[in-house]
């Protein structure tokens, strides 16, 4: 099937890519109905764990914190002024995208720093802001906070997993039965009404009373 | 390992099955679950007006509202975008843009009302929080809503020491047309007044069959106290618990949904009152009752309920007796009736079971004649003067043995001629120190006749 593919002009890395993806769905699956880690949504941890892997771990959390504060600092300063929710949330993509522009020359490159992937993942990161910012206005500032922690937790999960060469060695070599697990687990796991590892925490004295 | 509820089961095992689109419809609709309830003739809080747009926000009469009020959007979740007035004030309030109006020599001061926390909201406030409901930023999926104005409940007496500033709710989680659990929630100063046990309200785990709270849970951990003051939480006494169960009931059957929330407040006036409904109730109600949500949920799952009384009944049977469970633990002292089987023991292997008068008027335990005959307990060690229904007599002393309630005594008792009474032994309050009298129990059955109107006159 690879071979296939790569013969019609979709290179390996490609392929690679699409196949990490129900991966990284699955794994955020897991990590949600078993373990219990929160986060927002499939997309986030997905899209996050992706750019993490083009910009390399420490530059993508650097860039990722840089566009979640600016972005709301801005976000602050622009509720003083009555605006609409959208024109609001584009000047907040705005300032992001700006400050992101600013400080990037003063950021320590390394070699897994990949252009043009790595301004990829930039816009990522701050088009991710609309909904971060809507759960903030539902939820407040605390519960956003936690969810934005799980969910980085979450994203590096997905990095180191897509990035694990053990791992991209088995999908390039057996993708049929790489999809054939994913499908499985999720069906599995889609009927699974166990408690989560979060929930053992959480009801613990109701448990071990 | 006890069975607690947790998200995936919920969702799985029982919000699913349990709802059709049409239910979740009405339920995730705040207005459609008041039309629906009222046509059942449901109490629920009165509806003063609603916004659905920017036009209708501009037209309305501000003057028709009462000087308190809830603001709540249709769809909301969770207790957000709830905004409680309490008073008005008329043209008292500086405005905020009072630069701009004096500017074109305008009126600077503007209507307010007044928050719980006691700070002013002005009109401009209100419109711009309504705004803000209706282009959905509280809702569901975020799809544009409508605000609504609703009544504001009274709050009891009983309440009011317990909850800081809003109002106190009932949830009662049903299943299959029972109750299974419910807790008392207490809003608290971090949750703004708000009853949602995820904004830092407290829920306090109530006894089904009676009403009475037991134990707490604040952001997920038992306690026993309202925090901050010296409050326990534990014994305070719901009042109308019957109802509140029914009413609980009833809202479940009109909406047509299985499982289910049922938020009920009680009004000073008039009485409880169905505040809302929910589809996903939240699991750390069996923090707040020390109890597994699922073990309930399987008990009752399947039972044929033939009314709404009958559901009650039923889950006040399973589910209650908690608090003497706890009481039990606590004081380390047996929970009995006033009426008990009891078992004697005499020379040999010889038992006698019968039923006893658990009488703390009696200060030694007396026993019929014919039973101590039965039981050989014919060592009389001495005689004590006593008096009885039939004034004062000397009675023999006997060295006598005794079960109740899988306590074994060992105790001197007096025999008297007991034939023509209704019990055959008297349990006096010498043997009764290990345990703790409820005179709400104990009319059960006699030699498998019920008692409860029995017209034999009831001497001791």
């Amino acid at each position: 099937m690879i071979d296939f593919l790569t013969q019609n002009g979709i290179p390996q890395y490609a392929t690679l890519w699409i196949l990490m993806l129900p991966i990284a769905a699955t794994v955020v699956v897991v990590s949600r109905q078993i373990i219990g880690i929160k986060g927002f949504g499939i997309t986030m941890p997905v899209l996050f764990g992706f750019s993490f892997a083009s910009t390399g771990l420490e530059m993508g959390i650097m860039i990722m914190l840089i566009v979640l504060l600016s972005g709301y600092l801005i976000r602050s300063l622009l509720n003083n002024v009555r605006l609409l929710y959208l024109p609001k949330t584009a000047l907040v993509i705005t300032g992001a995208a700006v400050t992101a522009l600013a400080v990037s020359p003063l950021l320590p490159y390394s070699k897994e720093f990949q252009f043009p992937l790595a301004a990829f993942a930039l816009v990522i990161f701050v088009l991710s802001l609309e909904q971060f910012y809507a759960f903030l206005s539902e939820r407040g500032l605390k519960k956003t906070t936690a969810v934005t922690i799980e969910t980085l937790a979450l994203s590096i999960i997905v990095f180191l997993i897509t990035t694990w060469e053990l791992l991209q060695g088995l999908v390039i070599d057996h993708p049929i039965l790489t999809i054939l697990a994913v499908v499985a687990t999720n069906l599995f796991l889609g009927k699974w009404t166990g408690l989560r590892l979060s929930e053992y925490i959480r009801f613990k004295d109701v448990i071990f009373k | 390992m006890p069975k607690v509820l947790g998200i995936n089961a919920r969702n799985l095992l029982y919000i699913k099955p349990s709802h059709t689109r049409r239910s979740l419809r009405i339920i995730d609709n705040k207005l459609l679950t008041k039309k629906i309830l009222e046509k059942q003739a449901i109490p629920i809080p009165k509806t003063f007006g609603f916004i659905s747009s920017a036009k209708e926000l501009s037209q309305f009469d501000w003057n028709a509202l009462p000087s308190s009020f809830a603001l709540k959007p249709n769809r909301g979740l969770g207790g957000q975008g709830i905004l409680v007035v309490f008073g008005k004030k008329k043209n008292k309030v500086e405005s905020k843009r009072f630069l701009l109006l004096r500017a074109f020599g305008k009126n600077i001061f503007e209507d307010a009302w007044i928050k719980a926390d006691g700070s002013a909201v002005t009109l401009s406030d209100i419109k711009n929080h309504i705004q803000n409901i209706v282009d959905g930023n509280f809702s569901l999926g975020n799809s544009p809503d409508i605000a609504f104005f609703e009544e504001r409940i009274k709050i009891l007496k009983l309440f009011k020491e317990y909850s800081y500033k809003g109002i106190p709710d009932i949830r009662v989680v049903i299943y299959n047309s029972i109750p299974v659990m419910s807790q008392l929630r207490l809003p608290t100063k971090e949750s703004e007044g708000k009853a949602n046990l995820h904004l830092g309200a407290v829920g306090v785990g109530i006894d089904m069959e009676t009403g009475v709270t037991t134990q707490a849970v604040h952001h997920d951990k038992p306690i026993t106290h309202l925090p901050g003051t010296k409050l326990s939480l534990r014994g305070i006494q719901i009042p109308e618990w019957d109802n509140i169960l029914k009413l609980a009931i009833k809202a479940q059957r009109a909406v047509k949904s299985n499982f289910l929330g049922v938020d009920i407040s009680i009004d000073r006036d008039r009485g409880p009152i169905i505040l809302e409904l929910n589809a996903r109730p939240g699991l750390a109600i069996q923090i707040a009752n020390m109890a597994p949500l699922k073990e309930r949920l399987e008990r009752v799952k399947g039972l044929k309920v033939t009314s709404i009384k009958k559901g009650a009944k039923i889950g006040q049977d399973l589910f209650g007796g908690d608090l003497e469970g706890e009481v039990e633990e606590l004081s380390g002292k047996k929970v009995i009736g006033f009426r008990e089987q009891i078992t004697l023991f005499g020379e040999g292997d010889k038992q006698h079971k019968t039923f006893a008068k658990i009488d703390t008027g009696a200060y030694r335990t007396s026993i019929c004649r014919t039973i101590a005959d039965e039981l050989s307990l014919t060592n009389i060690l001495k005689y004590k003067p006593a008096r009885g229904a039939l004034g004062k007599e000397d009675r023999p002393i006997i060295d006598l043995t005794f079960e109740l309630d899988g306590e074994k005594i060992r105790t001197e008792a007096s025999i008297a001629s007991r034939e023509h009474m209704t019990h055959d032994v008297i349990v006096g309050r010498r043997d009764l120190k290990r345990f703790l009298i409820d005179p709400s129990r104990g009319l059960g059955t006699l030699n498998g006749v019920s008692t409860k109107n029995d017209k034999r006159p009831s001497n001791t």
